[in-house]
């Protein structure tokens, strides 16, 4: 049943693709028909293309989402420890957060090339400001009479983030990394048409250049159908590690 | 010997454009063994009162001497104050880091959740407690701590009436049994006057009077001298409610 509530829509859709471009007839060039880009995707799968292009884009997201976890998360710790300091950086920060990502990119390729690190640098702008903002605001907003409350227990300072800090700001710090994590992924295909070899992007990019379009349609499902999955993966990893979270089951 | 005794305590606090003196010039001695009710109006400062005295608050001045000894504090907020991310037992299990051993540690936990008919929500989230189970579990996590003194903050006041019942009766036999001394607020003067070996009336931050109550445990509270014990209180407090 959940199954069928799940499926309806998208198959819905397809079938309407495929009535509307055999009814009007469009080009297939401009159009194609979904069985034309089940074939590509055969063929890409077959060809093991698919394979190495998605490999390499999930490693290219998953290295910056990390190392933005790796900068956002302790500077959102210092920051929540030293709250007046931030005063001093929110002006700042927040024009940083207002400019688009890839406006930036003509500047990173002129900084670091158009190698891997400008790919790395967009996915990390991209990424930084939801990790960082709502694992700030989920440090802040630790309600403070729990604290008091594990004063009343004499609980150490140690565990009071163990028990009560991070537990509470658990539920903000993992709508920042969802958040993010969705960016990364859109950044990253962004930073393949930046002169990459490969990548889905590149793939997406290249095929244009060859004229085939269902190659181009297929890159941008597998890109939609990853990302989905990604979130899904995402949301079932922390629904076990926050079981006390009940709107993560659904 | 006394075991709490504040001397001129003030604690104001500052809001947007005032400052509300939620405590002020209090004094009083709490002896060692004595079960005393705290009541008075919503908002005259007793929540603000059992912080200060449990040493989660700071007075803006006076002297605050808690004489704990060897003795833990069981504190009871006015809200359950569970934590969302640990069942009911991890949040029991908590304050009593001072059992070390895990078979003795469930045992007191077994007994405190039997007593308060929440044995079958051991393994329950805050999130799937009912208001009254959420403010048993509270109670229970200041039990666990096997306190010598215990501060509750009107702990019964989302129990039904056979419950509360029940649970009077126990904190009076566990206040026998074990020599606790406790401060307990409520708004309730019958509740106050069952409790209580001593009734402290409060308004608008000040002490109004104090009463000592000479009645037998278990206490029958349909007996002429409860009630008009019950009513004198009650008076006092109306009282002081139009002083102000
Ligand atoms: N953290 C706080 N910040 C500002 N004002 C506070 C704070 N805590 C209490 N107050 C103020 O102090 C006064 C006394 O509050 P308190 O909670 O002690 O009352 P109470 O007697 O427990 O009331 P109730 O019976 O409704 O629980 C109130 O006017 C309240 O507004
Ligand atoms: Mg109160």
């Amino acid at each position: 049943m959940r199954l069928l509530k799940k499926f309806t829509v998208p198959v819905i859709v397809i079938f309407l693709w495929w009535a509307v471009v055999h009814v009007f007839n469009i080009n297939a060039f401009l159009f194609p028909p979904p069985e034309k880009v089940l074939a590509a995707f055969h063929h890409l799968i077959e060809k093991d293309i698919l394979q190495k292009h998605v490999c390499v884009s999930f490693i290219r997201a998953f290295r910056g989402f990390s190392i933005t976890m790796l900068i956002a998360m302790p500077l959102a710790v210092f920051f929540h420890i030293f709250k007046r300091t931030f005063s001093f950086f929110d002006g700042f920060l927040n024009f940083l957060r207002s400019v688009p990502p890839l406006a930036m990119i003509p500047l990173l390729i002129l900084w670091f090339g158009i190698g891997e690190a400008s790919k790395l640098s967009l996915i990390i702008l991209a990424c930084f400001f939801p990790i960082f903002l709502n694992t700030l605001s989920g440090l802040n907003n630790v309600d403070s009479k729990l604290l008091v409350m594990g004063d009343s227990l004499d609980l150490t300072k140690i565990e009071k983030i163990r028990y009560i800090m991070i537990p509470e700001a658990a539920p903000a710090i993992i709508t920042g990394l969802r958040l993010a994590l969705g960016n990364s992924w859109r950044a990253l295909v962004a930073a393949e048409m930046i002169a990459a070899s490969s990548g889905i992007g590149y793939m997406i990019l290249d095929a244009e250049e060859m004229a085939k379009t269902d190659v181009v349609y297929a890159g941008i499902l597998t890109i939609g159908i990853l990302g989905l999955l990604m979130d899904k993966m995402c949301l079932m990893i922390m629904a076990k590690l926050c079981p006390w979270m009940e709107d993560l089951k659904r | 010997m006394s075991d709490i005794s504040l001397s001129d305590v003030n604690k104001s606090f500052v809001l947007r454009d005032r400052t509300v003196d939620a405590v002020s010039n209090f004094s009083l001695t709490i002896e060692d063994g004595t079960f005393v009710s705290v009541i008075g109006p919503s908002g005259c400062g007793k929540s603000t009162l059992l912080s200060i005295i449990g040493g989660l608050l700071k007075p803006d001045s006076g002297t605050v001497s808690i004489n704990r000894g060897e003795k833990r504090c069981g504190f009871v907020f006015q809200e359950p104050r569970l934590l969302n991310s640990c069942t009911v037992k991890e949040n029991m299990i908590l304050g009593m880091k001072h059992i070390k051993s895990n078979s003795a540690r469930n045992q007191v936990l077994a007994d405190v959740l039997e007593l308060l008919e929440l044995t079958e929500f051991i393994n329950a989230y805050p999130y799937q407690l009912s208001g009254g189970m959420a403010q048993r579990a509270a109670l229970g996590r200041a039990l666990c701590r096997q306190p010598g003194i215990l501060l509750m903050d009107e702990p019964f006041s989302s129990l039904d009436a056979m419950l509360r019942k029940k649970l009077q009766n126990e904190l009076v036999s566990l206040y026998l049994k074990k020599n606790l001394t406790i401060v307990f607020v409520t708004h309730d003067v019958s509740e106050a006057v069952f409790l209580g070996r001593k009734v402290v009336i409060m308004n608008d931050g000040q002490l109004i009077r104090q009463q000592k109550i000479d009645l037998e445990y278990p206490r029958n509270t349909s007996s002429p001298e409860f009630i008009s014990l019950c009513d004198s209180i009650m008076e006092t407090i109306s009282y002081s409610r139009y002083q102000v």
